[in-house]
Parts: C-alpha cells; sequence; structure tokens
C-alpha cells in the first residue's frame, strides 16, 4: 500500500540537497549513511509519542495522520544526546503530544523512518540546533 | 511511561550512580593513593609483565611527570571536522582519515595494502551502499574498543588527565580509557595483543611523543574496512599548534598489512566548558538496533 501524504504536510522529495535550506548534518560517525537518501529531503508534521534519549541516537517517535485520518507512526533519527545535548536539548525538549514538523532524509527501504535534521514546533517555536559544535570545524 | 522506558530510567540511573562510583574511586586513587598504588603496580609489572631491556622500571612511576612535563594537554578536547577529517572516496569508502604521503600530500589512490592487507579488507564488510549496519560486521557496531588511531575519528570528545607517570585519554565515546606511561618504561613482552595497545611516552620538548605497539588484528583503521594486523606499531606526536588546538601527527608501520608506512594527523580543538559525558555502546540495545531493523537494506 503507498502511503498517501496530506496536503498540509510539507514535501520535499527527490530535491537535490543544494536546493534545501537545510543542510545534511557531518555523519553522526557511529553509523554509516546507506540507510537514508541524502538526495531526497521530506517534511512531515506529526504529534509527537515520544522521544526516547538514549545513545547512540536519539529517536523521535511520532504519528502523522494523512488527508483520510489515517495515522501512521513515523521514526525520525536524530545525533546521539550527547551531542544534542550540547546544543541545548534535553529529554523534555520534545513532550508527548507536541505537533511538529520534522525535516530530514528519508530511509531507503520505504520504511515510515528518516534521518531527523530539523525540528520546529507548528507554533513556530524551533528546537536548538542539531548540528556538530558550531566551531568543529576549525 | 512504559516499560522500555522505564527500563532505561533505571539502566540509566545504574550506569550513573556507577559512573559516579568509578569518578570518586578515580579521583581519590589519582590524588590520595596514586604514588603507592603505583608503586606496588609497578611491583607486580617488574614481576608478572617484564618489560624490554632499556627501558626504565616502574618505580620511577612514583617520581610523577604532572609538574615536570614541559606541556600541559589536560582538558576537554573535541576532534576537528576540518581539514584532518577525510570523506569516503571509492578507493578509500568510509570517513576516514586523511592519509597522507611520505611529503605530507594526499595519498592518492587505494592504500598501500599488502596481499595480507588486500585479503583482510575484501573480508570486511563495511557500512556502505548497500550495507547498513546490522549487516555489517564492523566491530564498533559490537561495541568493542575502536582501537588507535580509529578511535579518534569518533566526533566525541575525550579528556587528557595528567598523572604521575601517566598521561589518560578518557574518550567519550565507548568510555575507553587509554594509558600513556611516560615514567620510562618498555613495552610490555609477551603480553596478550589488546584492542588499545600498550602505550609508553616520552617528552621531545613540548611534544608527547606516544609509542604504541601490542594491538590485536580486530579493530580497523576506519569506517571503510580498512584492516591492521597484529604488527601495527602506531607513533604519534601530540603538540599544541596554538592554545586551543591540539595536534596529533601519526605514523603508523604496519608491514604485515601495508607495503610503506602510513602517515595522518588529527587536530583537537580545546573545549574549556565541556565535561565528558556518559555514553555507553550497550544502550544500542534499547532503540538503536531496532531502528536498523526497520531501515535495513536488504542485501
Amino acid at each position: 500500500m503507498k502511503f498517501k501524504l496530506p496536503l498540509y504536510f510539507i514535501v520535499g522529495a527527490a530535491i537535490v540537497s543544494a536546493g534545501l535550506c537545510v543542510a545534511s548534518l557531518p555523519s553522526s560517525a557511529h553509523h554509516g549513511t546507506a540507510e537514508h537518501d541524502n538526495s531526497k529531503t521530506i517534511s512531515l508534521q506529526g504529534r509527537v509519542t515520544t522521544l526516547q534519549y538514549l545513545n547512540p541516537h536519539a529517536l523521535i517517535l511520532f504519528t502523522v495522520k494523512d488527508d483520510k485520518g489515517q495515522t501512521t507512526e513515523w521514526t525520525a533519527e536524530l545525533q546521539s544526546p550527547n551531542l544534542l545535548s550540547r546544543r541545548g536539548w534535553s529529554r523534555s525538549t520534545l513532550k508527548p503530544g507536541d505537533q511538529i514538523i520534522v525535516t530530514g532524509h528519508p530511509v531507503k527501504n520505504g520504511a515510515k523512518a528518516m534521518s531527523g535534521q530539523k525540528v520546529v514546533f507548528t507554533d513556530g517555536r524551533e528546537t536548538p540546533n542539531m548540528g556538530l559544535p558550531p566551531d568543529s570545524s576549525k | 511511561m512504559s516499560s522500555r522506558t522505564i527500563l532505561g530510567f533505571c539502566r540509566g540511573f545504574l550506569f550513573c550512580r556507577g559512573l559516579l562510583l568509578c569518578t570518586g574511586i578515580l579521583f581519590f586513587t589519582g590524588a590520595v593513593l596514586a604514588p603507592s598504588a603505583l608503586h606496588a603496580q609497578a611491583s607486580q609489572l617488574q614481576t608478572s609483565n617484564p618489560r624490554k631491556a632499556g627501558g626504565q622500571t616502574t618505580n620511577q612511576a612514583s617520581n610523577g611527570d604532572s609538574k615536570g612535563a614541559p606541556a600541559d594537554f589536560a582538558g576537554v578536547w573535541y576532534p576537528s571536522t576540518g581539514s584532518t577529517l577525510g570523506a569516503a572516496t571509492p578507493d578509500n569508502p568510509g570517513q576516514q582519515f586523511v592519509w597522507l604521503d611520505s611529503e605530507g600530500k594526499p595519498l592518492k589512490g587505494p592504500l598501500p595494502l599488502t596481499a595480507w592487507g588486500q585479503e583482510r579488507m575484501k573480508a570486511n564488510r563495511p557500512t556502505g551502499p548497500r550495507t547498513t549496519s546490522i549487516d555489517s560486521d564492523d566491530p564498533d557496531f559490537r561495541c568493542f574498543p575502536s582501537g588507535v588511531p580509529r578511535i579518534y575519528l569518533f566526533l566525541y570528545p575525550l579528556e587528557i588527565v595528567h598523572t604521575p607517570g601517566r598521561v589518560l585519554m578518557l574518550f567519550e565515546y565507548g568510555h575507553v580509557i587509554r594509558q600513556i606511561f611516560t615514567d620510562g618504561r618498555g613495552h610490555v613482552q609477551d603480553a596478550e595483543p589488546t584492542w588499545m595497545g600498550d602505550s609508553i611516552g616520552h617528552w621531545e620538548g613540548d611534544t608527547l611523543i606516544v609509542d604504541t605497539t601490542g594491538f590485536n588484528d580486530k579493530t580497523w583503521l576506519g569506517y571503510g574496512g580498512q584492516p591492521h594486523s597484529d604488527a601495527l606499531h602506531v607513533i604519534e606526536r601530540i603538540h599544541r599548534i596554538d592554545h586551543d588546538s591540539l595536534m596529533i601527527d601519526i605514523t603508523l608501520d604496519d608491514p604485515k598489512a601495508y607495503t610503506m608506512p602510513l602517515h595522518t594527523q588529527k587536530k583537537y580543538i580545546l573545549k574549556p566548558d565541556w565535561n565528558i559525558m556518559e555514553f555507553v555502546c550497550e544502550d544500542n540495545s534499547l532503540n538503536f538496533l531496532e531502528y536498523e531493523k526497520k531501515v535495513r537494506i536488504q542485501p
């Protein structure tokens, strides 16, 4: 069954990375990037089920509702909690029920999963940057 | 709160408690008992782990060098993602070091593997376009220590601690502790090979020279499955290039795996406001491996 994305989702698929406002993060250095298609970026609006703030990668579990009202569980893989914490994240940055928009790269195998590159709340609030320390490329 | 969350919380609490306990013991040992403990350790090493001729006895550990060391690298350092972090290439897959030739220029083409090295590299299954971590035999995914120099590739900080007779590297990633003995001893002889090797160091001016042997052959040099053998000999020259930057010049000599010595560098950036945090690889099983199963690419 092909998943149909609702109209109010911001969906950008098959967009070259040069055209994106969200730059790909360097590899988290824990595992490869084989599973994610970095040539594509999608943005999904959903409701947070839980934020699993565990090493080596934090995971956002969130539900996405399509235009028929059907909900699907998605997972967004983030950097490690250690790296996130140093940018201002904590285990309570996202709470169950929060309405968020997650932007990132989908996985290649069609599973409802993505690498999370940016997370914002639907009310306009932003979460801290998820990148490596800003001076890390010195 | 789900049972998994509760389990994770409990495990985290136990780990934190254990970490605090270990930290306390380490501090107490270092601050109060170091001289006597090291002396006792030295005596034991003299009988159970004889050192090579020429190496001084470990009794000198109690002399200490934290005050006498010509440079102080103490602090938390973050690995630079700049010029000393190499990107994957067709010849050298996986995030890796920037390998240099004898003139200091980036090495072109594949690494100079021996026939043995080629066989090992061919047999390894690193992550790649069709191999996710769940199907890789990368020892990192099984929570083994990363070895030297690969431990420098992980984008997590390390803390350097000077103690009498030793310089310690406390790696956040995997909570690996590396001891570099600077008390004049030689390498352990006939020791069981280890993941992080046997490191001894001495000062040349304000540069710490670290000589490491005694590795097993189970770790890789990078994410691409670049192998090494148990003949690996690593020499590092660690020095500050400015107050906030530490450079580690690395030479690897492994005639069993490579036809010529390899050179590379790794730069670290001082993070005066940081502390080392907990990172327990076994936490993989709590969520990461489930995610990896979900996104697995069928070979």
